[in-house]
């Protein structure tokens, strides 16, 4: 049988880091195909290739055996490949029906047929049996489960040949998975041949015929998944790797009061009462599937969203963190895993974007508030050259430094500032093997310190491998507290929301310290 | 992509910080040129004082919209706030205030006004092209007031106010020393500060501004109260080379002051620029002014050139820096 | 929570536009106090025709606001135009050559800010405030700032009455342009495009939609209105005047915003900027009636522009509080 889509050799180079190298990908008409691996494995990267957001570096890509040139999304569109992307393309000044006709209105002349588009928009919502959504009211006043169907509807609407989701669940509540699989099913058995991108694996094995696994842009093995349970499936996704890691003792660090306390913290839609405690010393890493709010806690502790309702303790006493200015007053400082947006100034020197919050200590005198350049220069320089950031010279704009070093940079920026407690969001996405090492070291040193260090990401891994304490997070709560060693199966499973071998939060500080 | 745009962006670096460096003032050295070749009036000490007058006004208009075009805003009102400053100072000095009184007090005045400006921008989320489109009537509005009571008209007689016009300090002109030592001034504010740092910080990222933790909208605020601090002086300043105030000061001058900074190379998306480019951008403002009256062009289309001259800056600017929005 | 009504929801809903009629109907009581005769229908159709070129405009701006843009330039390409159309009349006598004259200025000025806004990529403020500059300088300069003549029985017939004793052609070019305005933004592929561009111009690329080609038609548009604003205004003053068209951008914002229109794009519709106009040309018209002097003209007119728009700021915000907890 010729597969409808193959990809063949596909490698893909982003500065400092080897994206995919060599990746094959077969899809048959009539099948839901599994792309499984951590973030930063490939997936999406190879995914964007495939729709024509990205350009290949070397590889060929066939269909129905042919070759075939994709160098722009509309080359994507023509050849019947329609992409739901993890983030929405839905506008949200437009009603439904707009949004599903946005660039192919029906006329009547100059005239919209405002009635005809309504009509078949309702049927498309008919057709994948989705119910509750009015086609002509905005998109807005939707959840956000229910405009990720109607972005489904949307580009299914396109009639495509080849249908890839991008962790399209990860938003989506249980009885709207099922639906969404319902409608999958039917694609299927119409002979169109789907690519399903998830965390969850539950779903992946239930659903998928066949999977192909990534591990550091590379493929480990294609399955099909009547020969396969979970387990194996996290083995290839994890590779060698998988059990060598141990760490080392860990409860000695704990103090009395905890540094930092997040009681209660709850947010409309994503936040239902989230609880945690962070003492000095320790590195506790936050993890959860996408969507479970573990980031999302961190910037409202960081004042960075407002919360709906909770309270912040800071040693001990309830404080007022509004926004991010009061955070770093607090003693917190947040690393995002967006540097480039939420973290650098790209024109400004290393010098700079390290000293900027600090700048006011260098003042020769409050009533001359000239700065003390060659004093600045010099902390910088220590706290650069204790981390090793790699730079020609501190003056170098920071947008000429690598991804890891950039990474470098920020931290640097808040242990000039001298905080207690420093919030790292995906501390090695962009980072190349090398500099990941480095920045694990600088992990460990500063908790060592007595920083209270936390780790949010979804690299389980990398969460393993760091954390003290492994707090899971699960649909918008702390659902368990790992203490001590753990391993990747039992938090994989802890992840996917089956929680065993775990006490809840409240219970587990109890029962370590009382 | 993201790749070969690294690329170009390294390779390039060397060329395009040197065109960043030396552009502005390479067309500063070609107009100067061609003006003196072009007219045998042109490059004599006395004209070039001349320029270094005419232009001082609005090279200081022009200092206070730099740090608001550096973090990324825009103040329409400056043109207005200038009259408001001449209008109060020569007022004052009439009603027989002391020099440094009325000197203060209506620099003052027009640094209120520019807070008030960014009041209204920052904590009411308000565009800003906007708000000081509308506070430019107000202010205008007030000083216009003001100058009803004497007639449309009042003439300044003060002696220390017209000395900053006609005297010298160590063989330069008054008003010259005073612009390059508000130049300096600013040039340390902004290089040497931790608000001047600041500004550049904001007007690059605001999102990671805030998340560094720095109060981003007094930030903002503060830019705006300078604005209206240089156009309060700026006030002073042509009240004395003008010897007297009517109500035709002002107009148009906020427009005069962006095409400096503009020509200056500053993004009007925020955080690049520097003051010292804003002076030479404010130089040749006033270099083709003074050609063009030299010259003998009607003083209508001096304003169509100058107004030209924002658009060449702007498409300039877009494709040597690569500067978009 | 679930106390309110209906109505009150749908209220609240419109409280943007709301707002705005009640301050218009504020001003409307104060000026009438001041001058009986300012409610009267004769002052009515007198405000509109007064303001001819203003409706106009902001037509025009509805668009260029929606797309989240700003276009500084209007009032000057309405001088330049009308200068032009003097200039050219004055020496060829041709009234039809004149006012193809014209339109072709405004239009061409659109075209070349359109084109340098959305292919070359520069900053909307940046071109249109250099275009406010350069325009006027120009019109004083062909012009040299004297007013020119213009007196032919085509521009004459815009304002005579044809029926009813008031009805003139005045008022049917601005009912056509608000009917042809709105005609356009809700039932032609145009203007959704410009809604969804105002919104999220990154999509609606992704979507297929050649924004450049949509941003560059709404600036051509704007410019096109500015020639038609400037041949009725042509058509009332009967001789070309440089003064004409001076603040006529920020009224033309100000109206489009203070009416409920989101100046950041995206969002509004043509009922809003008709609610704003009505609010500014009371405001205008009533300064202008009541005869104050200038200082008070601006004071007065920039502290009610200003104040108009904190208003409607606030009452956005309460506005959106308000529906997201009712929607819970």
């Amino acid at each position: 049988m010729v597969p409808v889509l193959e990809m063949q050799g596909i490698s893909k180079r982003f500065p400092g880091v080897q994206a995919l190298s060599n990746v094959d990908l077969k899809l048959y008409g009539g099948e839901i195909t599994s792309l499984i691996g951590q973030n930063g494995a490939g997936k999406s990267t190879l995914m964007k290739i495939l729709g024509g957001n990205y350009q290949k570096d070397e590889g060929k890509i066939l269909i129905h055996g042919k070759e075939v040139e994709i160098t722009g999304t509309a080359d994507a569109a023509r050849l019947g490949i329609g992409i739901v992307y993890q983030e929405l393309s839905l506008l949200n000044n437009l009603t439904v029906a707009e949004n599903i006709f946005l660039g192919r209105e029906l006329v009547n002349g100059i005239r919209l047929n405002n009635r005809q588009m309504n009509e078949q928009a309702r049927q498309y919502l008919e057709e994948f049996g989705i119910e509750n959504i009015e086609v002509n009211k905005n998109v807005e006043i939707y959840s956000l489960a229910k405009q990720q169907l109607i972005e489904i509807v949307k580009v299914l609407s396109h009639r495509p040949k080849i249908l890839v989701l991008d962790e399209p669940t990860a938003a989506l509540t249980n009885e709207d998975t099922k639906r969404l699989f319902r409608i999958l099913l039917r694609l299927k058995e119409q002979g169109i041949c789907i690519v399903f991108i998830s965390h969850r694996l539950g779903e992946i094995k239930r659903y998928c015929d066949s999977g192909t696994i990534l591990m550091n842009g590379r493929v480990t093995a294609a399955v099909r998944m009547e020969d396969v349970d979970e387990l194996k499936i996290i083995e290839y996704m994890l590779g060698d790797s998988y059990q060598a890691y141990e760490k080392q003792a860990v409860a000695a660090r704990h103090s009395e009061t905890p540094v930092l306390e997040l009681k209660d913290i709850r947010l409309k839609d994503r936040l239902y009462g989230a609880s945690c405690r962070i003492y000095k010393g320790e590195i506790a890493g936050f993890t959860g599937l996408l969507g479970a709010g573990q980031d999302l806690l961190w910037r409202v502790a960081y004042g960075a969203r407002p919360a709906d309702s909770g309270e912040i303790l800071v040693n001990g006493k309830p404080a007022k963190i509004k926004n991010p200015a009061q955070a770093v007053r607090c003693g917190i400082g947040l690393l995002t895993e967006n540097r480039k947006e939420e973290g650098l100034f790209a024109d400004l020197s290393v010098l700079d974007n390290i000293a900027l919050p600090t700048l006011g200590r260098f003042q020769y005198a409050a009533a001359f508030p000239l700065l003390n350049y060659r004093k600045i220069r010099q902390s910088c320089q220590a706290y650069s050259d204790r981390l090793a950031v790699k730079m020609s010279s501190i003056r170098t704009k920071v947008q000429f430094l690598s991804g890891g070093n950039q990474q470098k940079a920020i931290v640097s920026r808040w242990l000039l500032k001298d905080l207690d407690v420093l919030v790292f969001i995906e501390p090695t996405r962009g980072v190349d093997v090398g500099a990941k090492a480095d920045i694990y070291k600088i992990l460990e040193d500063l908790a060592a310190e007595g920083k209270a260090i936390v780790v949010v990401s979804t690299d389980t891994q990398e969460i393993l491998q760091l954390s003290d304490r492994i707090f899971v997070m699960c649909g918008g709560r702390v659902s368990s507290v790992i203490e001590g060693k753990s391993d990747e199966e039992t938090l994989a499973r802890l992840i996917q929301g089956n929680p065993e071998e775990s006490t809840p939060e409240g219970a587990a500080d109890k029962g370590v310290r009382t | 992509m993201n790749q070969a745009a690294d690329k170009k962006a390294i390779s390039g670096e060397g060329l395009r910080a040197g065109l960043e460096k030396a552009g502005i003032l390479l067309v500063l050295m070609a107009l100067f040129i061609l003006f003196s070749l072009l007219s045998a009036k042109f490059c004599t000490l006395v004209n070039l004082f001349n320029i270094f007058k005419q232009v001082s006004h609005i090279a200081i208009l022009a200092i206070g919209m730099t740090f608001v075009f550096l973090y990324g805003g825009m103040d329409l009102s400056a043109g207005a706030n200038i009259f408001l400053g001449a209008v109060c100072v020569a007022a004052m000095l009439e009603e027989g205030t002391p020099v440094w009184a009325a000197v203060l007090g209506s620099v003052a005045l027009c640094a209120a006004m520019g807070l008030l400006n960014g009041i209204v921008i920052e904590k009411l989320k308000i565009n800003c092209v906007i708000v000081t489109l509308g506070s430019q009537l107000l202010i205008r509005g007030i000083a216009l007031h003001r100058i009803a009571a004497y007639r449309q008209w009042i003439y300044v007689k003060d002696p220390t106010i017209l000395y900053l016009n006609t005297g010298t300090v160590f063989g330069m002109p008054a008003l010259l020393v005073l612009t390059v030592i508000l130049y300096a001034v600013a040039y340390l504010v902004l290089s040497r500060t931790a608000f001047g740092r600041r500004v550049y910080a904001v007007g690059g990222n605001e999102k990671a501004a805030r998340l560094c933790g720095l109060n981003t909208s007094g930030i903002k605020m503060l830019c705006y109260m300078i604005s209206g601090l240089c156009a309060g002086v700026a006030g002073v300043v042509i009240a004395s080379r003008l010897g007297m105030v009517n109500t035709t000061v002002g107009i148009g001058m906020e427009f005069d002051a962006v095409t400096a900074v503009v020509l200056g190379g500053c993004a009007v998306k925020g955080g690049e620029g520097s003051v010292l480019k804003t002076f030479v951008g404010a130089l040749i403002v006033g270099m083709i002014a003074n050609f063009m009256t030299l010259s003998g062009v009607n003083e209508h289309f001096q304003d169509a050139v100058l107004g030209g001259f924002i658009l060449l800056a702007a498409v300039f600017n877009r494709f040597t820096l690569g500067k978009s929005d | 929570m679930k106390t309110h009504s209906k109505w009150m929801d749908g209220l609240v809903y419109r409280l943007d536009v709301i707002t705005v009629l009640v301050l218009a109907a504020l001003l409307a009581v104060f000026f009438s106090c001041v001058n009986p005769r300012f409610l009267s229908l004769h002052n009515l159709y007198n405000m509109i025709q007064l303001n001819a070129a203003l409706i106009i405009v902001s037509v025009g701006m509805t668009f260029v606001v929606m797309s989240g843009n700003m276009d500084l330039s209007s009032g000057s390409v309405i001088v330049l135009a009308v200068s032009v159309t003097g200039v050219v009349y004055r020496s060829t006598g041709n009234i039809w050559l004149s006012m193809a004259a014209c339109l072709a200025v405004a239009v061409g000025i659109g075209l070349l800010n359109g084109f340098l806004i959305s292919y070359w990529k520069i900053n909307a403020v940046i071109i249109t405030l250099s275009c406010m500059v350069w325009a006027r300088g120009l019109a004083l300069g062909i012009t040299d700032a004297k007013s020119i003549v213009v007196s032919s029985p085509v521009l004459q017939a815009v304002y005579t009455p044809f029926a009813l004793g008031f009805f003139n052609l005045s008022l049917v070019i601005v009912a056509l342009c608000l009917l042809g305005g709105w005609f356009l933004m809700a039932k032609t592929r145009f203007g959704r495009y410009v809604k969804a561009l105002g919104e999220n111009e990154h999509a609606t690329r992704l979507a297929g939609v050649d924004t450049r080609r949509v941003k560059w038609g709404l600036f051509a548009l704007a410019g096109f209105l500015a020639g038609i604003a400037s041949l009725v205004d042509l058509a009332r003053l009967g001789s070309a005047v440089v003064t004409i068209g001076s603040g006529m951008e920020l009224n033309a914002i100000v109206a489009v915003v203070i009416g409920g229109n989101r100046l950041s794009g995206g969002k509004g519709s043509f009922g809003k900027t008709v609610a704003g106009l009505l609010f500014m040309c009371i405001l205008t018209n009533g300064l202008s009636t009541m005869g104050v002097t200038d200082d008070k003209t601006y004071l007065i007119q920039g502290s009610i522009i200003l104040g108009a728009l904190i208003l409607q700021m606030l009452s956005n915000r309460f506005r959106l509080h308000y529906l997201r907890h009712a929607n819970e």
